[in-house]
């Protein structure tokens, strides 16, 4: 890695942000021979060195690892997950009183300040978009068309897959395109008979499969390190095994063995600058999160990867005679048209008749029930638009039952040594229709301690994702009442149903055709300024139902590809 | 645990740098000492917590009791780290309450409670499934929790502190740190009829 040497401040390229998107943006321009300085506001995270968690047990942690109220306090947002701030991850979520923003409504922005961001603690499930998708807007006249197909994108989902690795079952589904998969993890016994169930019982086109996840399942992927996964689900605490997709295991060495990458950790990148003279960025600024410094750096090509809420927080600051509202909002849709999956909706049961079987083994990994909804013929649904797709599994409680029974003795430990029932739950993700109404702005009388400006979100989901959630609930019960299973419970989680909380941000600088109407061009592009890049959710004009971690990766690669070959002709 | 063990664990032998200060001192919490001094727990807390938790985790032939895997200890920093503040006030209320019933007269110093006296307590107030809480139906909304309900988070935060205890886990329930696969298969084949402990 290059030292950081202050004085020589000016770069091929600047990537902001070190996450899924960052990480793919430095490695693409590192390997396409660009000098590249990589930004990231939080400290430093090495692959394997800075995971002081991942091989501890229960019992190595005060309290099993439960988040205590020492934590709670510092991070009560964070907290509204309920997993984010166990003591084996909390150090990868973000402190809410250092780093704090608003809520007109409520708004769960679960997010990393590290290097490689949320890619450490990422869900790692990688489905792609398909025509059916990036042709949604467009058919049913909501927002504004995709300027991509398929087809735009289908050789960087090749590239992406094949470099992370990405385990799974191809269907040949119109709705969700096949992939470049190794070897799918395995069904329980529970999950068997689900799908069989699925596909002898329901004639419109619903099927299980295994999750699509980003582990390595045979040989290794290129990078630090990286072997294949060896079933403990740790993942969320950093992978000594490198076995899932992070920027620290895969993106980041990639580039930096390219001797073209300058990493500078604790960088709050908060503007870019414009020069209206060559209609050109031409570089950011900066403040050292530690020393509080403040500094310039310059490029000739720049990529915002900060996430889909930063990238827009810095582009509503990069404020002009020419962009008054911030860079590239000539057409006021930047910071508006925020989208995330609607979950925490669906249905459990109980499978009887499988007592004497176990799982050896943690699988990181569920099951998944691609859409079927609103597909043609008899999937139409006649109360809402789009789709969802269901998550979950099975798996066996690790207490007998009998201990509800017990009140104390020798019955009683016997029972809480023994694995229970095994449950069976579904869990629904539903696709969320862009709406301008959905915003994000910035309050110039609260700041961090920076002096930067906060940001106030105002989101939430409306009637088209209500009516779909009945339909969700439904359909889950309706499987598992169908498969046989006992006790089937549909639930609607209404308190969970505030955005965010799917950490699947999108929307907030859109791609279209139209500078009118859109913020980017199907390049990643801002309209106005062509040598400034957004490849982070942001970009995400629909959001489909499936986790858009992969898509991020396909458009980022895409983006730093056709700016490397931007940069080689206007130098030739 | 002991201080060596648990460095290995984190790879310190192997010459990883591990910097984070919560590491460290999560390793000196570690304790067995017998002179114990809880946290939260008053003196007479404390003996009644030792005293129900060894009767709702007895010893016996193949397994350690309660207080054998230090879950006094546990619950204690449990009290005192995860639950806050205005769960801590109704913590002590219902201990008060459990004292006063635990006692014969007002007189009975607390380490003069018998075993007879404990089993009691828990036959009369800790139910089970099926059994109704007649102190919640005659007052479905009080915020103090009831001797029941009091003495079920007691029961089920002593399973807790058991089964995620280091004998525990690594010695009597399946421990398979590294499985290196997945697959469903007999469950006495597996790991001999227990639960998993990760």
């Amino acid at each position: 890695m290059n030292i950081i040497n202050d004085d020589l401040n000016s770069y091929d390229a600047i990537v902001v942000g070190t996450g899924i998107s960052g990480g793919w943006a430095a490695k693409e321009l590192c390997e396409n021979g660009l000098k590249t300085l990589v930004l990231e506001r939080g400290p430093m995270v090495k692959h394997v060195e800075d995971y002081p968690t991942a091989h501890l047990d229960p019992w190595d942690m005060p309290n099993g690892g439960k988040a205590t109220q020492e934590i709670i306090d510092r991070k009560p947002k964070q907290h509204r997950t309920g997993y984010t701030t166990h003591v084996a991850r909390e150090h990868f979520f973000v402190d809410d009183i250092k780093h704090p923003y608003n809520e007109e409504k409520r708004f769960d922005w679960i997010r990393g300040y590290q290097v490689g961001g949320r890619s450490l603690s990422w869900g790692r499930q990688s489905y792609r978009l398909s025509d059916i998708d990036f042709g949604a807007n467009k058919k049913d006249g909501i927002a504004i068309d995709w300027p991509i197909r398929y087809k735009d994108i289908e050789k960087w989902y090749d590239k992406v897959e094949e470099y992370i690795g990405v385990s799974g079952e191809n269907l040949g589904l119109k709705q969700l395109p096949d992939q470049k998969l190794l070897k799918p993890m395995n069904l329980n016994c529970v999950e068997e008979v689900l799908k069989e169930k699925l596909a002898t019982k329901f004639d419109d086109g619903r099927l299980l499969t295994i999750g699509r996840a980003a582990h390595i399942t045979e040989g290794t992927k290129p990078g630090e390190g990286r072997s294949t996964c060896q079933y403990r689900n740790r993942c969320m605490r950093g992978c000594p095994y490198g076995a899932y997709f992070s920027s620290n295991s895969s993106t980041l060495p990639a580039a930096d063995a390219t001797g073209n990458m300058t990493l500078r950790p604790n960088s709050i990148v908060h503007e870019v600058i414009y020069d209206d003279a060559t209609k050109k960025a031409t570089g950011v600024r900066l403040i050292d999160a530690e020393t509080k410094e403040t500094m310039v750096y310059k490029a000739k090509v720049i990529f915002l990867c900060a996430s889909t809420m930063a990238s827009a927080s810095i582009l509503l600051q990069s404020k002009s005679a020419r962009f008054p509202n911030g860079l590239g909002n000539d057409s006021g849709e930047l910071g508006h048209n925020i989208m995330d999956h609607h979950f925490h909706v669906g249905a459990s049961a109980k499978a009887t008749g499988f007592d004497d079987k176990y799982v050896k083994g943690r699988r990181p990994n569920g099951v998944y029930i691609p859409r079927f909804r609103n597909l043609g013929g008899n999937t139409e649904a006649a109360t809402f638009k789009r789709g969802y797709g269901y998550q979950g599994g099975a798996s066996r409680s690790s207490t007998s039952e009998l201990v509800a029974e017990l009140k104390y003795g020798p019955a009683l430990k016997e029972a809480i040594l023994k694995p229970g029932e095994w449950n069976v739950n579904l869990l629904a993700f539903g696709e969320t229709l862009p709406n301008h109404k959905n915003k994000l702005f910035l309050d110039y009388d609260k700041k961090d301690e920076w002096g930067l400006p906060t940001i106030t979100f105002d989101a939430a989901f409306g009637e088209n994702e209500m009516a779909m959630r009945k339909d969700m609930q439904e359909q889950a019960i309706k499987m598992l009442t169908e498969a046989g299973f006992e006790d089937v419970n549909g639930y609607d989680n209404k308190e969970n149903l505030s955005m965010g909380l799917g950490i699947h941000e999108m929307g907030t600088a859109r791609m279209g055709r139209d500078p009118k109407t859109s913020v980017l061009n199907g390049n990643n592009q801002v309209h106005a300024c062509d040598n400034l890049y957004v490849t982070d959710g942001a970009f995400m004009t629909s959001s489909g139902c499936q986790n858009p971690s992969l898509t991020y990766m396909a458009f980022t690669a895409r983006a730093a590809n056709h700016a490397a070959a931007a940069l080689k002709k206007n130098n030739a | 645990m002991k201080r060596r063990d648990a460095l290995k664990k984190l790879g310190l032998a192997a010459g990883f740098a591990i910097t984070a200060p919560s590491i460290f001192s999560l390793l000196q919490s570690c304790t067995n000492d017998p002179t114990w001094m809880p946290s939260y727990f008053t003196k007479d807390e404390k003996e009644v917590v030792v005293n129900l938790v060894d009767i709702i985790l007895p010893k016996t032939e193949d397994t350690p009791s309660a207080t054998e895997v230090n879950v006094p200890q546990f619950i204690d920093t449990y009290i005192t780290e995860v639950l806050n503040a205005e769960d801590q006030e109704a913590i002590r209320i219902s201990f008060t309450a459990i004292i006063a019933t635990l006692k014969p007269t007002a007189e009975t110093a607390v380490s003069d409670i018998t075993t007879a006296q404990y089993t009691a307590l828990l036959d009369t107030n800790l139910l089970v499934k099926g059994d109704i809480d007649e102190d919640r139906l005659a007052d479905p909304a009080a915020l103090q929790p009831t001797k029941n309900e009091f003495l079920n988070h007691l029961k089920y935060l002593t399973i807790t502190a058991y089964i995620s205890s280091e004998e525990i886990g690594e010695n009597v329930l399946m421990y398979d740190p590294i499985p290196t696969t997945y697959y469903c298969g007999d469950l006495q084949e597996i790991s001999g009829g227990k639960s998993s402990s990760l």
